[in-house]
């Protein structure tokens, strides 16, 4: 068997498979705690907020793990995206839209996740910054200090990102589903 | 300067001046402050601060008023304290607020502000609308209303509170008059009263955790889903309670806590019987749970018009059935293998 | 001809200003002047309408808890709920007893002042040396009273907490009712505060009025104008708000009239807005404009039938045809205390009314579109909100306060608004401290708090507004 470089390193995985489980468990309890009802799974507002704070600093610490990663790894090249994939956006989106038949090709990731995967790295953080003056309300009053006041601001925007990540992660997982199943094992295995 | 000192000193008459000014305000915080129970009033009055002009209280009017408010300022420069109650309005060069008439001029309530600050010893901003701008500040500001410390140069002790309660500015000022400058929070509340949330002190948390919820007012449960702004409002009502005496507050009430002491309120905590403020852009005004409904169904959507493209155009039959192809399939098997071992050994 | 311009008038709930001009020792000429504005209804516009009760709250702390109660009356004509029986009860009581409160404290901490020698004592001085006729022993009395009526005002204050959590800006008024359910304990504790508040009203407040009434009978003589008066009408009898236990009316040249509100205009002229004048609450449309050439107030001038109105306890005793003496200064202190007598009772019977154990709030669904008004009365005077709903969000919010109605400029063709009026005539005996015009305007109760306020430009919201 040749041997050949994986296409998720084995850090790369024990972490997807450490935050992913964490990020679903936060959106779940986030809405919860948003609306209280038993369809997001959840008994009781105390179970839905140990919930969310654990899965939080899970998600926090495999966040901070998985960015160290891809410095490390230099891994954030084939993620972030670039020139080329602005001029492969075209074709991609034509694609996807059922306009071409032929499947472009892609170095590892096509335009659509680098843009899921970008915006994720960014809206995380957000989460966290508004998260953290809604967890600890007396130590963080005026955090995030671009919002002039009070811990509303904040609860709103926290809201809403958490809107936008799930609106993300919704299509990844419909994407990573249907797509291609060798790429889906391979988050699984690390090889196509 | 301590009381105690002043009095060793055989000087019992040294209660410090106190200026309470009036500007853009209902005059509701002057009214709460009447509630107060002990000390009330009357000995506030002759215990505890020398009362040189009352905008709402005072037997002088006109001119003979606004004298007695210049005489304070000459005569105990740098030692009395202001008491601004109402938001400043800007609007107009402040002529949306005018509190007298000197020599037939109006004196506008940004005037005063600015030069009655100055020389105090202690400003202090009475209510919510004086903390922070308030109901008239909130959108559009009609009057152009801003808060004391937006026009002063100096530092102000924020009270708010919609009104305040009488026992955080009665205390406060006792807290002044005896110990000096209380210890203040990151927006200038003394701790004394706002250190908490609502929420951490509230009688109905356990409703809270259990997950037992009011669904509309005069319910005698959590307020959380008809709006309660308690998790994010600092104050001790729930265990100071209402008013001179201790007798309710607004979650006693069966209603939610609309957030009267923080920052935004109310233009950033509206609607009072939501959980989330409004969402707004530019021309565009809508519920924090519109967007969310908004995003959910556009969401679903449009995955679900892609899955139907994807099954129609035969895309995700093609996945598959090169997913299983006998190659695809046996890898995943050989991989599977691979785990095993590793694991094993 | 000298003029002398008062302001501030502390003791009018906020201040107010007056420009009066005397000759021979007589006002020939005066001008009421509202100094401040904040344009509420402005604020209220792409609100959510449950939100315009507590909101409006916050225009007066004095008389918070009427524009609840109006607020509240007019989401229920939009919405087409009513109350349940307690919910009404409850918030007549609450009604009521700021009403009680405000009263009280108007007769001691806001009149008493320019009748009285007050203590040597801040904000009591300075004061004015001269007018002041009661014998020592009278005034020491009354003195006594004023520190009383402090206490009694904040457990009138306190039977609103028992019922709405907090005070002012209660919370205990909503379109739907009240939230408060009458229990044993909370009955309890209304009816031993409430028995103690009607004991100090009748035993003193009401000789305490009279006293003065006798010693400063001229007052009878002083402030004077012809019967134009007006109430709403307030605290509904049942749930279904066919009758009020004060009926609305209306006198017109000393006939009585039924209520129309839609003879209710508004006048801009001399009042610091732009756009159109003489249109009715519900469509009227101005914006602020301070520079405006010749007014000079804040108030707007609101006529009924092209008449100006005065209201207040006097106009509502008078209507109700409970005390029909005459229309002057003392005649409107002293029907302010024999209203508060009369309320207090009232209230009792109430409280006696409610049941334990019925509902006290009706939920009701916000409509997408629709219009609605909630006349009531304040403690000054008639009170009224027009409220259209549009989208599911307030589009247009009016309020026309009672002050406006009391302390209204001139209006279009230049008549002058009731205290303008009233104030015509008064004797001033020295032009340095004129102590009678404080007298004769305090006795209307104004409130500029409550006047404060702005049309809402015209045209639609410049904002969409999407609700799910
Ligand atoms: C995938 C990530 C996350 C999602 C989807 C998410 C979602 C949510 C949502 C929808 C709410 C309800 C907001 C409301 O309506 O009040 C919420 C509340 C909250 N979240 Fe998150 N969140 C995430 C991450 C975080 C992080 C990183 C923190 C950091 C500490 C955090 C802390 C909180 C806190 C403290 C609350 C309020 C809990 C309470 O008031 O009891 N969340 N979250
Ligand atoms: S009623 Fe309000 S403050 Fe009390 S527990 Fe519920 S959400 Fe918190």
């Amino acid at each position: 068997m040749k041997i050949e470089k994986p296409r998720h390193s084995m850090i790369n995985r024990l972490l997807h498979w450490t935050y992913a489980p964490a990020v679903l468990a936060a959106i779940a309890s986030g809405f919860y705690i948003h609306k209280p009802s038993p369809f997001w799974g959840f008994k009781s507002m105390d179970s839905a907020r140990k919930t969310h704070f654990i899965s939080t600093y899970i998600l926090a610490f495999s966040y901070l793990a998985r960015f160290y990663s891809a410095l490390w790894d230099k891994n954030y090249r084939e993620l972030l995206p670039s020139r080329r994939t602005l001029a492969a956006l075209p074709g991609f989106v034509k694609y996807e839209l059922f306009l071409t038949k032929k499947k472009p090709e892609f170095p590892k990731y096509n335009p659509g996740q680098k843009f899921l995967i970008t915006s994720l790295a960014i809206l995380l953080p957000l989460l966290g910054v508004t998260g953290l003056p809604l967890y600890a309300v007396d130590a963080w009053q005026k955090q995030p200090p671009a919002v002039t006041g009070g811990l509303n601001p904040p609860r709103k925007i926290h809201y809403l990102t958490g809107v936008a990540t799930t609106a993300l992660i919704a299509p990844h997982i419909y994407f990573s589903v249907t797509d291609s199943l060798a790429k889906l094992k391979s988050i699984f295995t690390g090889y196509k | 300067m301590k009381k105690q000192e002043a009095e060793e000193n055989g000087a019992a008459e040294i209660r410090p001046p106190v200026i309470f000014l009036g500007t853009n305000t209902c005059a509701g915080d002057m009214f709460s402050l009447l509630n107060s129970l002990a000390p009330g009033y009357r000995e506030m009055l002759t215990d505890l601060i020398d009362c040189r002009y009352n905008y709402l209280l005072m037997a002088a009017e006109g001119e003979m008023a606004l004298n007695a408010l210049e005489e304070t300022v000459k005569q105990f420069s740098g030692r009395y304290i202001l008491v601004v109650e109402g938001s400043v309005p800007t609007r107009s060069n402040g002529l949306y607020c005018v509190i007298g008439y000197k020599n037939g001029r109006a004196v506008t309530a940004l005037q005063a502000v600015r030069e009655l600050g100055p020389g105090a010893r202690y400003v202090v901003a009475l209510g919510t609308c004086a903390a922070f701008g308030g109901p008239y500040a909130a959108a559009p500001n009609p009057s152009g209303s801003v808060p004391v410390q937006a026009v002063l140069d100096r530092p102000v002790i924020n009270v708010p509170g919609c009104p305040v309660h009488p026992d955080w500015i009665m205390g406060t000022l006792a807290h002044l008059v005896l110990y000096g400058e209380p210890e203040l929070d990151d927006f200038n509340r003394p701790k004394l009263f706002y250190r908490e949330t609502i929420h951490n002190l509230c009688q109905r948390r356990h409703y809270f955790d259990s997950g037992i919820f009011a669904s509309k007012p005069g319910e005698p449960w959590c307020m959380y889903k008809i709006g309660c702004k308690g998790p994010v409002t600092h104050a001790d009502c729930p265990n100071r309670q209402w008013s001179g005496e201790h007798l309710s507050w607004p979650v006693k009430a069966n209603t939610p806590c609309i957030g009267c002491t923080s920052p935004e309120f109310p233009e950033g905590d509206m609607p009072f019987f939501e959980h989330l403020p409004d969402v707004k852009l530019p021309g565009i005004r809508t519920t924090a749970d519109g967007v969310g409904k908004a995003a959910g169904i556009i969401t679903f959507l449009s995955i679900g018009a892609h899955l139907a493209g994807a099954i129609l155009t035969g895309r995700l039959a093609h996945t598959f059935k090169k997913g299983f192809s006998e190659k695809g399939a046996g890898k995943i098997k050989d991989s599977l293998r691979k785990l095993l071992r590793k694991s094993v050994s | 001809m000298p003029k002398i311009m008062i302001g501030p008038v502390p003791r009018a709930n906020n201040v107010v200003a007056l420009e009066v001009t005397i000759e021979n020792k007589k006002v020939v000429d005066a001008r009421c002047t509202g100094v401040f504005f904040r344009g509420f209804e402005l604020i209220l516009r792409g609100r959510d309408p449950r939100d315009a009760p507590y909101l409006t709250l916050r225009i007066c702390g004095i008389c918070s808890s009427v524009h609840g109660t109006a607020a509240a009356l007019a989401l229920e004509d939009a919405a087409g709920v009513r109350p349940p029986k307690n919910g009404n009860l409850l918030r007549n009581l609450i009604h009521a007893a700021d009403t009680l409160q405000n009263h009280i404290r108007h007769f001691y901490l806001f009149s008493l002042p320019d009748y009285v020698k007050g203590p040597d004592l801040g904000p009591f001085r300075p004061a004015y040396t001269t007018g002041c006729r009661l014998p020592p022993k009278d005034n020491d009395a009354l003195v006594q009273h004023y520190f009383q009526a402090l206490e009694i005002s904040r457990l009138c204050h306190e039977l609103v907490v028992l019922l709405g959590g907090k005070v002012p800006h209660t919370h205990g008024l909503l379109g739907g009712g009240g939230t408060v359910p009458p229990a044993a304990d909370i009955i309890m504790g209304f009816s031993a505060r409430l028995r103690k508040i009607n004991d100090f009203i009748q035993n003193v407040m009401v000789p305490d009025t009279y006293l003065l009434a006798e010693a400063y009978k001229d007052y009878y003589e002083i402030g004077k104008r012809a019967p134009a008066l007006l109430s709403y009408g307030h605290f509904p009898r049942g749930e279904n708000d066919r009758e009020r236990h004060f009926p609305p009316g209306a006198m017109v040249d000393g006939r009585p009239e039924k209520l129309d509100a839609s003879l209710i205009r508004e006048h801009l002229r001399f009042s610091w807005y732009a756009g159109e004048s003489g249109l009715h609450p519900a469509r009227g449309r101005t914006e602020p404009d301070r520079e405006k050439e010749g007014a000079y107030s804040w108030v707007k001038a609101p006529r009924y039938n092209g008449r100006a109105m005065e209201g207040g306890p006097l106009a509502r005793l008078w209507i109700r045809g409970d005390y029909r003496r005459g229309i002057s200064t003392m005649d409107r202190l002293v029907a302010r205390t024999l209203e508060t007598e009369l309320i207090g009772k009232l209230m009792e019977e109430w409280l006696g009314e409610l049941e334990p154990g019925k509902p006290v709030f009706t939920p009701f669904n916000v409509p997408r579109e629709a219009e609605g008004a909630g006349l009531t009365e304040a403690m000054r005077g008639p009170l009224g909100h027009w409220l259209r709903i549009e989208k599911g969000r307030i589009a247009h919010y009016q309020i026309v306060t009672p002050t406006a109605w009391n302390f209204s400029p001139r209006d279009d063709v230049g008549r002058p608004g009731p205290v303008e009026e009233a104030l015509l005539g008064t004797p001033v005996e020295n032009e340095m401290e004129p102590v009678e015009v404080g007298r004769v305007v305090r006795a209307f109760d104004v409130c500029s708090t409550c006047s404060t306020h702005v049309i809402v430009p015209g045209g639609p919201a410049k904002e969409m507004i999407i609700l799910p």
